[in-house]
């Protein structure tokens, strides 16, 4: 790494969460993103500590080291496979930064490190408690934190390097395609269903109908499976095993140097593919019949709808929940409550099921939402929007239908799986598709409302917008506290369910609709 | 009488504690070709951004065809077309749906929607390139699919920021050309630019801006008197301190 990578690092990271204009400008904007962050950090911390002195208290420390390790290369790899794209080949100074006098390594390393040091602070904010917890109460020797340390910065290494190469993989494989940005998605949403998939098959299938113990022994045996380098990092640290350990760095380090090398000699003719349009069907584009005439909302719910379509890291970052309401069902359909509690080892769960049935799909939807980047999404294009001759409510709309557009299916198709998986009474069913639809319309109108207040336009990468922007943060905080308290009282309170659904319906409608209101006489003028 | 088609009283414009444009007085009228000159930073394109209503003002009036920006924006608006000194457009669509995109949000009818795009698309060069998605344009490109837009719903006010900067000279010819012939419908036309050849010989009317300032304003010939408007210029904004 050379002064030329450490340079356009430092100048990447200054954009990251809009730090650097926290610093010189009087507007705060970046101050709320360092809370959510921190915020984050500290329920990443929270849940460590509880899973390692979990392990602890149920005699299975030695399961701590694997089972932490392969987490954070989940988290890496997700969380590399939603930026790379956006950071590596999407990005509006990819001209800039190619015509200074550095290298291709310098650019590609550079923006590798900017995923690697966001990947470094969710991974070592979920890796470092725990293996603190499980050295303080092993009572292990010096040899256990000197492995411990250097640790923190090789776990991330690999999967965010292999995350980039796939990434840079499903690029490759659908440049060629007139709907590149559409192959991309579908790409990258089959590799999310495919890691949710098998992480569902290695935890689920090697024991049903074990206890918790037993299923957190085949998920350390898995992780083995899964990732190697997460097995040697075990095998060294709770046996003290130095070979085991340098086997774990060199496949670090050595796997992805040799990932990068290879990303970077393909990275200048990847970008000059993706850059290079397809071009020749113009034939019939000027035959009218052939185009439809729509009214005003109309064409901003279709402006809308391409705009969304066109950036794939909105999508992989706002489609996972709708997926996951159809998977989830899906599963329900074919396994039982009693088999799913069977193999989680707890039978409650099986009653739960049932009665969360309207406020499970809600949780999902809640995590989906479009609207939170929309308006940052206008960037430089917001002059069009602002001279339009249509009043803010067109737009408004325009934006809300897309998030409904992308969760409403969800939501039915899963309230039928549930309704026929979970035999569920009338009132319950109805609630199962009338809850979720409230949440959709609530959380689509928070995420606006939110982006319209503290709109971010100065991005070059989609990216800042989409994840890393606070409106996004926020409405993904306030959509799981305003499912929180219908299921805490329905767990408290388990004889009036019904009671409790209407009462959040009514009392989530009628917040949609005062928020909506007060969305309406917010300026239109988005500076 | 006939009722200006622009409208500008005493427009004030604050950016913190900087004024970027004072007490400004304009007035175009219908037919109209009105040339907004000034060095960098003196406030064109904050007045311009203010008329077209992207931009909120701190006090004054802004009439466009005896309607005020504030209190009726949606009906000045659909009278009016601008394009900004570099437009962004969205490049996610293809040529001919951002231009049907425009032609909807202006209830532009079908026949003459399709009448337009074909004759101004093939003045500019456009035709063979509508199909393509619009990040594979070239800015030229693109400023010409922004001017070819403006001209899909026949304003009432053409507001223009810098319309000539990227267009080739064959481009810039037929801009002109479509100015002239929209103007004679009626219309009227308020541009910044920087090249004071153009203004010279296209606008009817010049203002020339210094520090957020009208500083001279009228009719080309009034504003020139016997010399270029080049020397005016320079002897009015080139030689501070």
């Amino acid at each position: 790494m050379n002064h030329n990578t450490l340079t356009l690092l430092k100048v990447q990271m200054l954009g990251f969460l809009g730090w650097n204009q926290m610093r010189h400008s009087h507007v705060k904007k970046g101050m709320s993103s360092f809370a959510i962050l921190c915020f984050l950090s500290l329920l990443l911390i929270f849940y460590s500590v509880i899973l390692a002195m979990g392990l602890v208290l149920a005699k299975m420390a030695a399961l701590i080291a694997p089972l932490t390790a392969v987490i954070c290369v989940v988290i890496t790899l997700i969380s590399t496979l939603q930026k790379s794209r956006p950071a590596l080949f999407t990005c509006s100074d990819y001209d800039l930064v190619m015509a200074l006098p550095v290298s291709v390594r310098a650019v590609v390393q550079s923006r590798l490190l900017s995923i690697y040091c966001i990947s470094f602070l969710f991974s070592t904010s979920f890796f470092l408690p725990a293996g603190i917890v499980c050295g303080m109460a092993g009572g292990k020797d010096i040899s256990y934190w000197l492995m411990l340390i250097p640790a923190l910065f090789l776990l991330p290494l690999l999967p965010t390097a292999v995350g980039a190469v796939l990434s840079a993989a499903i690029t490759a494989a659908s440049v060629r395609s007139r709907h590149k940005n559409l192959l991309s998605i579908l790409l990258g949403l089959l590799l999310f269903i495919a890691i949710m998939a098998g992480l569902f098959f290695f935890l689920g299938s090697d024991h049903p109908g074990t206890q918790l113990q037993a299923a957190a022994v085949s998920v350390s045996r898995a992780a083995g499976k899964i990732y190697p380098p997460a097995a040697w990092y075990a095998l060294a640290v709770n046996n003290g095993n130095w070979g085991a350990y340098l086997l774990f760095a060199l496949a670090s380090t050595g796997i992805t140097a040799l990932l990068v090398s290879i990303l970077t000699h393909n990275y200048p003719a990847l970008h000059a593919a993706l850059e290079n349009q397809h071009t020749g069907r113009q034939q019939n584009v000027l035959q009218a019949e052939k185009r439809k005439i729509l009214s005003p909302t109309s064409a901003f719910y279709h402006k809308e709808l391409h705009r969304y379509f066109s950036c794939p890291v909105y999508v992989l970052n706002t489609m996972p929940g709708p997926i996951l309401i159809v998977l989830f069902s899906a599963v329900l359909l074919f396994l039982s409550p009693e088999k799913v509690a069977s193999m989680a080892g707890i039978p409650i769960i099986a009653v739960w099921l049932r009665r969360l049935a309207p406020l499970l799909p809600s949780m999902f939807v809640c995590m989906s939402c479009t609207t939170a980047a929309s308006v940052s999404l206008e960037g430089k294009t917001r002059w069009i929007t602002c001279s339009a001759p249509v009043s803010q409510k067109v737009v408004f709309r325009a934006k809300i239908a897309v998030n409904l557009t992308i969760l409403l299916p969800a939501v039915f198709v899963s309230g039928l799986l549930l309704l026929f998986g979970l035999h569920l009474p009338p009132v319950q069913a109805i609630f199962t598709f009338v809850l979720p639809c409230i949440y959709s319309l609530f959380i689509a109108v928070v995420g606006l409302l939110l982006d319209i207040s503290r709109p971010q336009f100065d991005w070059t990468s989609e990216m800042v917008p989409v994840k890393q922007g606070m409106p996004m943060l926020f409405t993904l905080l306030i959509g799981f506290l305003a499912v929180f308290p219908p299921i805490l009282l329905t767990f408290s309170f388990s004889g009036s369910a019904a009671f409790i659904y209407g009462g959040t319906a009514v009392l989530v409608l009628l917040l949609t609709c005062l928020l909506y209101h007060h969305l309406l006489r917010l300026p239109l003028q988005w500076q | 009488m006939m009722k200006p088609m622009l409208q500008i009283q005493d427009l004030t414009k604050r950016f913190g504690t900087k004024t970027a444009v004072g007490h400004l007085n304009l007035t175009v009228e219908p037919g109209d070709i009105y040339g907004f000159i000034g060095q960098n930073g003196a406030g064109k394109t904050t007045t311009i951004r203010a008329v077209v209503g992207v931009m909120p003002f701190d006090a004054g009036e802004i009439r466009i065809d005896g309607h005020s920006v504030r209190e009726e924006p949606v009906l000045c608006k659909s009278v009016t077309a601008y394009i900004p000194d570099n437009p962004d457009l969205y490049e996610y669509l293809t040529g001919i749906q951002y231009l049907d995109f425009i032609g909807d949000i202006f209830r532009v009818p079908a026949d003459r929607r399709q009448k337009r795009i074909r004759k101004y698309s093939s003045l500019l060069g456009l035709t063979p390139v509508l199909g393509d998605l619009i990040s594979s344009y070239s800015h030229g490109m693109k400023q010409k699919l922004a001017v070819l837009s403006t001209f899909l719903h026949t304003p009432k006010l053409l507001v223009l920021d810098e319309p000539f900067v990227g267009l080739d000279p064959e481009a810039s010819y037929h801009l002109k050309a479509m100015m002239h012939e929209l103007c004679a419908g009626g219309s009227a036309i308020f541009f910044s630019t920087h090249v004071l050849e153009v203004a010279e010989k296209l606008c009817n009317k010049i203002a020339i801006l210094k520090d957020g300032k009208l500083i001279a304003s009228g009719k080309t010939e009034d504003v020139r008197g016997n010399s270029s408007l080049e020397d005016v210029f320079l002897e009015v904004v080139g030689h501070e301190s």
